[in-house]
């Protein structure tokens, strides 16, 4: 409340209190919380504060109790009720020790009509009241609409703030799918290890054993070809068709099967058993001799095959909790492969993998963005279509670039596919959180690198290339 | 006489020679021919129908670089020489869309499952062996060592080629 203004009440009601005949007035006294003018109720008194503070209380919609205004000394309590003669608007309250000046209707009239000393002050106090009155309402509108505003602030603030944590919620369900994902490989991965472990090493004594009992018991040819037989080449199968023709035009009349064992032959091993030919007993023999070499072969490579198979899942799987080190990046690319090669078969692979420097990074992170570049190809591509992933140092920078031959980026769009909440999927894919581009920028940046879209000049469709510094 | 062959598409070296060995079984009787990719596969089937021979039985890899062995598969059921003969995916990873385009639109005669057993192929490729000679109406005697003989004894008899009296 204006200090000069409280000074001027004051001084009126001082003036009053000198003033009033004894008997125009009484002098009422309120405890705190005691209620001076009750809303609803009829007021046939002015009651001018004398000592202490008195508030206004009012009950908005939800029966929230609003202090609605406060008054001091000088104040005309129920001035409008007592002036209107309508039901009061608004309770007020006494805040603490209150003293008020007390006077009625019919003295007020009557003081009014035989004091004019009465008017003039009463005059004053009223527009005085008033006056701070509306200035009150006028500086309760202005601080209402910056409260409006605060508000509105507050409100997109909070949006915003809900929207992050959304991400963040989205960003910590991915990683969390990603670490069960790699918990999931590396104990599959080890529980195929061992007993593939065990087959190799088995198949190698085994081939080592039957080579000494062959050298030990048999005689030349045999050993010939059992050594043949492991060592014997993978023919094509058009190789081998183009072979079995041949010996068929050489032995017309031969049946097929034997044909098709002959054709198998190494040229040394065919050469051998060319003799042996018209002896089935013997014929027989030394193919089946070169059969068990060919079986041995095929055991060795395929329990080796294997073996790298799940060192890829065990890499790929362990490198998703894995911190900081120097790593070798087409490792990781390498391991990648072999976790979506199940996919990636279906499509023209092109690797031009360039040996690069180690670089200090998160493998597991890094292999979570080719993941993603490979992933979103893949979608993008048709069947059979080309996807190319290179690797080259560039000034003293790393680059991988993934291509594909897919539908591409509209050139529109190349800045925006790396804010969360980008996606052209629906979520029937693997990750289908709109998050994927939008991570791998999150975490190239964290290792100092670039990333950005493009098109592919020589496939037609989407590439993308991430740069990283090499320290 | 026309020669009826057995033909199997595998595009990984190792399996493909297994699957090999495994039906070189029939060879004597029914020629057989190992491809590594759907393209080879309709070369050499180009090659079958240009000497008037016929394929009795395909055993198909789904999942393969380029042209898938369902695509192939489709494609055979669409064309004429090929319209008929026995198909078999012999796969681990054809997933369940890709199997019920195998069977509405190739009319898919079998699926086997990979890791396959010996037993379990040769059977499957013996039946289906007796299936296509029995409705390609052929007479079964010249190929009879390496049919179902009880299957083909039912159908003459049905037939009424053969009777019990």
């Amino acid at each position: 409340m204006d200090t000069r203004q409280t000074d001027l009440q004051t001084e009126i009601v001082g003036k009053l209190l000198e003033e009033l005949p004894e008997t125009g007035r009484s002098i009422l006294s309120f405890r705190p919380g005691e209620t001076i003018v009750a809303e609803g109720q009829p007021n046939n008194r002015l009651l001018i504060l004398s000592e202490g503070e008195a508030k206004l209380c009012k009950y908005d919609q939800d029966d929230f109790l609003v202090e609605a205004d406060a008054f001091g000394p000088g104040s005309i309590l129920g001035l409008t009720s007592f002036w209107t003669r309508r039901r009061v608007f608004a309770t007020i309250e006494s805040a603490n020790h209150t003293r008020c000046i007390a006077i009625t209707r019919p003295v007020f009239d009557k003081l009014v009509r035989d004091h004019p000393e009465f008017r003039d002050l009463i005059q004053d106090l009223f527009v005085s009241n008033l006056s701070r009155r509306y200035r009150h309402l006028v500086e309760s509108l202005v601080e209402r609409s910056r409260l409006e505003r605060q508000l509105k602030e507050e409100h997109n603030h909070l949006r915003e703030t809900l929207r992050q944590l959304e991400e963040t919620t989205n960003r910590l369900i991915n990683q969390e799918k990603l670490a069960t994902m790699g918990q999931l490989l590396a104990g599959i991965a080890h529980e195929i290890n061992n007993p593939v472990g065990a087959l190799l090493r088995s198949v190698e004594t085994a081939e080592e054993m039957l080579l000494q009992m062959v050298d030990a018991a048999s005689n030349e040819d045999d050993q010939v070809m059992i050594r043949e037989g492991l060592a014997c080449p993978f023919w094509s199968s058009e190789d081998k068709r183009a072979r079995m023709e041949k010996l068929e035009l050489k032995m017309p009349d031969t049946p097929r099967s034997l044909l098709r064992r002959l054709a198998q032959l190494s040229d040394k091993a065919q050469k051998l058993i060319e003799p042996f030919l018209a002896s089935e007993t013997e014929r027989s023999r030394l193919l089946a001799i070169y059969d068990l070499g060919i079986c041995f072969r095929g055991a060795g490579i395929a329990a080796t095959r294997i073996e790298s198979i799940v060192r890829g899942l065990k890499n790929y799987g362990r490198s998703v909790s894995t911190n900081w080190s120097d790593a070798n990046l087409v490792d990781g690319i390498k391991d990648t492969l072999t976790v979506l090669n199940n996919r990636l078969k279906r499509y023209d692979l092109i690797l031009n993998l360039e040996e690069l420097p180690t670089v200090s990074c998160n493998l597991g992170e890094m292999n979570q963005v080719w993941t993603n570049l490979l992933v979103n190809a893949m979608d993008a591509t048709s069947e059979g279509e080309s996807i190319r992933i290179s690797s080259s140092v560039e000034d003293n920078s790393i680059v991988i670039l993934i291509e594909d031959g897919g539908s591409g980026i509209e050139e529109s769009k190349l800045k925006t596919v790396f804010q969360p909440n980008y996606t052209t999927k629906n979520q029937s894919g693997s990750f289908g959180l709109g998050l994927g581009l939008s991570i791998s920028h999150d975490i190239i940046e964290k290792h100092g690198g670039s990333i950005r879209a493009d098109r592919s000049k020589d496939l037609g469709g989407a590439l993308f290339e991430v740069k990283l510094p090499i320290q | 006489m026309s020669k009826l062959y057995i033909m199997c598409v595998d595009d990984e070296p190792e399996v493909l020679e297994a699957v090999e060995r495994d039906l070189a079984f029939f060879e004597d009787v029914f020629p057989l021919e190992a491809t590594s990719s759907a393209s080879e596969a309709r070369s050499v089937l180009e090659r079958i129908e240009a000497r008037g021979d016929e394929l009795a039985v395909i055993f198909c890899d789904h999942v393969m670089p380029g042209e898938t062995g369902v695509e192939l598969l489709e494609w055979m059921e669409t064309t004429e020489a090929f319209g008929n003969t026995k198909k078999a995916l012999l796969t681990g990873q054809a997933g369940l869309d890709a199997t019920i385009q195998a069977v509405n639109n190739a009319n898919l005669d079998f699926y086997i499952q990979k890791p396959w057993t010996k037993e379990n192929l040769l059977s499957t490729a013996r039946d289906l062996l007796t299936q296509y000679v029995l409705e390609s109406g052929k007479n079964p005697l010249p190929y009879m060592s390496m049919l179902n003989a009880e299957a083909v004894t039912k159908a003459m008899h049905e037939s009424g080629l053969v009777s019990d009296e």
